[in-house]
């Protein structure tokens, strides 16, 4: 009896005390990282976050987007929870001095009769100056259950601007018109009066999307927009729209494109940058072919303004890794709005001589060691046993 | 009959020392770390106003996750290969470890043909992918490393006789981590070289130096500072970049030329821990 008691306990016990041995060392490998080198300093601890904001400052904007999800993107009720998870407002833009504020939302869909998280899809929204800018939905593969159904995705981009046209009260005909005879899986161009479309397919990461974006055009410039993006399913999964955000001011373009060039080398002469051991950096290089310019528009106090990007590569890699010189100036009066660098942070061609691999990995010990451990308890049981039996 | 007795008490003894840890082990909330590292290699690449971009965007990009987490901030002399090591070890004592680098680049292709990318520090030394993949493990939740080149990692096993290559794989300790996938616990975002398409005078590509403007509002400074201000809101980090992109470029994602430059692997739909 003692016998076979043993014969069962003792390789338990063995193994029992490897295993313990294991979690004593894994413990003390995890921690080795920090605690062997000695002096682990302290990082600087949480400051904590901001309370949460009261769901009531945001009433408005929430009421904004639950309209759409309702009434816009047709949201079945019926087969979602709808709860409000972020409620936010950004209150100047980071880094900025700018007046920028926007309120963020998101709102989780949680499929009533699924509680697979993964199933759970995201609606965020910016409100800026009571206007919904943008709302998006993630996974970005998502169809949200509709209460409205489509043949195909032309159908459904056109369905869906006769909603937004009723929830935004801004007149979209010119938008429907531009979708005549439109096979959104090419890409393309057109224009109807001043209201111009780019259908572009591309891929967000590694999933297929359809973008169609809408800009009310003035001289060859690009001022409001409205751009959805859909899915390979057919859904539209974001929506942007700038016409209730800015509006449009002098569209006059009084610099053409070369003069725009000339401005901005002129002024090339006056610009310089410094390094950091006090040199100045001037007198850049420039040849007119290699000189890239766009006209484009940009806000100025929530009022969309012409201009004339323009990248300026140089003939060699200056000080700093600058490549080229950005230069924006005004199409309307020509004043140059400011200069910059365009440099990348690898400055390093690969190396050449190359020097052997230091490290050996800790895991990799760690399971060697562990490795070494489960054979000598499994060796150790086994001669146990094999002894007992000679014994005998 | 008592070495029975004795042997059954010395199992019932260990069976509860066994259990213990799981009783006490606190797994209701797990533990996080941040760092955030400015190497500050400045010779001879960076100007002043890089440099001054470079502290604003750390101190921003610190207090988002400082205010989450405890966090790490080795900047300039305190930022030297071994410092980066060391703090890389420390935040594996973590169950999850937060991580945002900026600065420079090294490369060198090892005798097995793989291409190595390394972190350049403050003393120019280099820390390699190689090396920072014995330290880190898949405790790495959220990384972001703005230098050059660093979400470069042909398909492959990413792994050789000369240890780790890619930095993706690196930091994550995950050599098979897809690119914009969407599943797993971990997320790593870095640069390609799918610059934006101007005839440079030379083949350059990587990240952009924070003072380049992208229009006459923003820099990208401001692309990092927005990200991060997103992800400190509780944003999935496929809805930060979104966000972000039509804040500052006024298109979405895939529209800017972010878009195949400022890679994504593992999850994107991951938040901050």
């Amino acid at each position: 009896m003692k016998k076979e008691i043993t014969k069962i306990f003792a390789p338990l016990l063995v193994l029992l005390i490897a295993t313990s041995f294991f979690g004593a060392f894994s413990a003390s490998v995890a921690g080795q990282t920090a605690a062997a080198q000695g002096n682990v300093p302290a990082p600087t601890p949480a400051t904590g976050t901001t309370p949460p904001l009261d769901p009531s400052q945001t009433a408005a904007a929430q009421e904004k987007a639950m309209k759409i999800i309702k009434d816009v993107m047709s949201v079945d009720l019926s087969k979602y929870k709808i709860e409000l998870k972020i409620n936010s407002i950004m209150d100047g833009s980071p880094l900025t001095d700018d007046n920028r504020k926007i309120t963020n939302l998101m709102y989780a869909l949680t499929p009533i009769e699924s509680k697979d998280e993964n199933n759970v899809i995201e609606v965020y929204f910016a409100v800026e100056k009571d206007v919904v800018t943008n709302y998006f939905i993630t996974p970005v593969t998502s169809q949200v259950i509709t209460t409205t159904q489509y043949a195909n995705p032309e159908e459904v981009v056109k369905g869906f601007l006769e909603k937004y046209q009723t929830y935004t009260t801004i007149d979209s005909g010119n938008l429907i018109a531009t979708l005549d005879k439109a096979d959104l899986s090419k890409n393309f161009t057109t224009d109807k009066e001043n209201t111009k479309l780019v259908v572009s397919n591309s891929l967000f990461g590694t999933n297929e999307q359809t973008t169609l974006r809408w800009t009310h055009t003035v001289n060859g410039a690009d001022y409001t927009a409205l751009e959805i993006g859909v899915n390979a399913k057919g859904a539209i999964i974001s929506v942007y729209d700038t016409r209730a955000l800015y509006s449009i001011g002098d569209t006059s373009i009084n610099i053409s494109k070369e003069q725009a060039i000339d401005v901005a080398l002129e002024n090339l002469k006056d610009y310089s940058y410094d390094l950091f051991d006090g040199v100045v950096v001037s007198d850049f290089k420039v040849s007119r072919d290699n000189i890239v310019a766009t006209l484009l528009t940009s806000p100025v106090d929530y009022k969309l303004r012409p201009y004339w990007d323009l990248r300026m590569m140089l003939d060699e890699v200056y000080p700093g890794g600058v490549q080229g010189i950005t230069a924006f100036i005004w199409a309307d009066t020509g004043e140059v709005i400011s200069y910059s660098n365009m440099a990348f942070g690898g400055d390093y061609t690969d190396n050449t001589n190359y020097t052997d691999a230091e490290a050996t990995s800790p895991n990799y010990t760690l399971t060697a060691v562990m490795a070494a451990v489960i054979v000598a308890a499994l060796a150790i049981v086994t001669i146990g046993l094999v002894t007992k039996r000679k014994h005998k | 009959m008592k070495k029975i007795f004795i042997v059954s008490m010395l199992l019932i003894s260990l069976m509860a020392l066994s259990t213990t840890s799981l009783v006490f082990g606190n797994f209701a909330s797990a533990s996080t770390c941040a760092a955030n590292f400015l190497p500050n290699y400045v010779a001879p690449v960076d100007t002043p106003n890089e440099m001054a971009l470079s502290e604003a965007t750390a101190d921003y990009i610190v207090s988002v996750l400082n205010s989450k987490y405890p966090i790490y901030n080795p900047r300039g002399s305190i930022c030297t290969d071994t410092d980066f090591k060391n703090y890389l070890g420390y935040l594996q004592a973590y169950d999850n470890a937060v991580v945002y680098t900026k600065g420079h680049r090294n490369a060198e292709t090892c005798p097995y043909g793989n291409k190595h990318i390394g972190l350049i520090m403050n003393n120019g030394a280099t820390v390699w992918d190689r090396q920072i993949y014995p330290i880190d493990s898949s405790k790495n939740v959220h990384t972001f490393v703005w230098h050059c080149e660093t979400a470069i990692m042909p398909p492959g096993s990413h792994y050789d006789t000369d240890g780790c290559y890619g930095l993706p794989a690196a930091f994550t300790h995950n050599l098979n981590i897809p690119l914009w996938g969407s599943t797993g616990t971990q997320v790593y975002l870095g640069w390609t070289n799918n610059v934006p398409p101007y005839p440079y005078p030379e083949q350059r590509g990587g990240s952009p130096q924070y003072e380049w403007t992208i229009n006459p509002s923003y820099n990208y400074a401001q692309v990092a500072a927005f990200y991060y201000y997103y992800m400190g809101q509780n944003y999935q980090n496929s809805a930060a970049l979104i966000s972000m992109a039509t804040a500052i470029y006024g298109t979405s994602f895939q529209n800017t030329y972010l878009a195949n430059w400022l890679d994504v692997y593992g999850n994107m739909y991951l938040t901050l821990p």
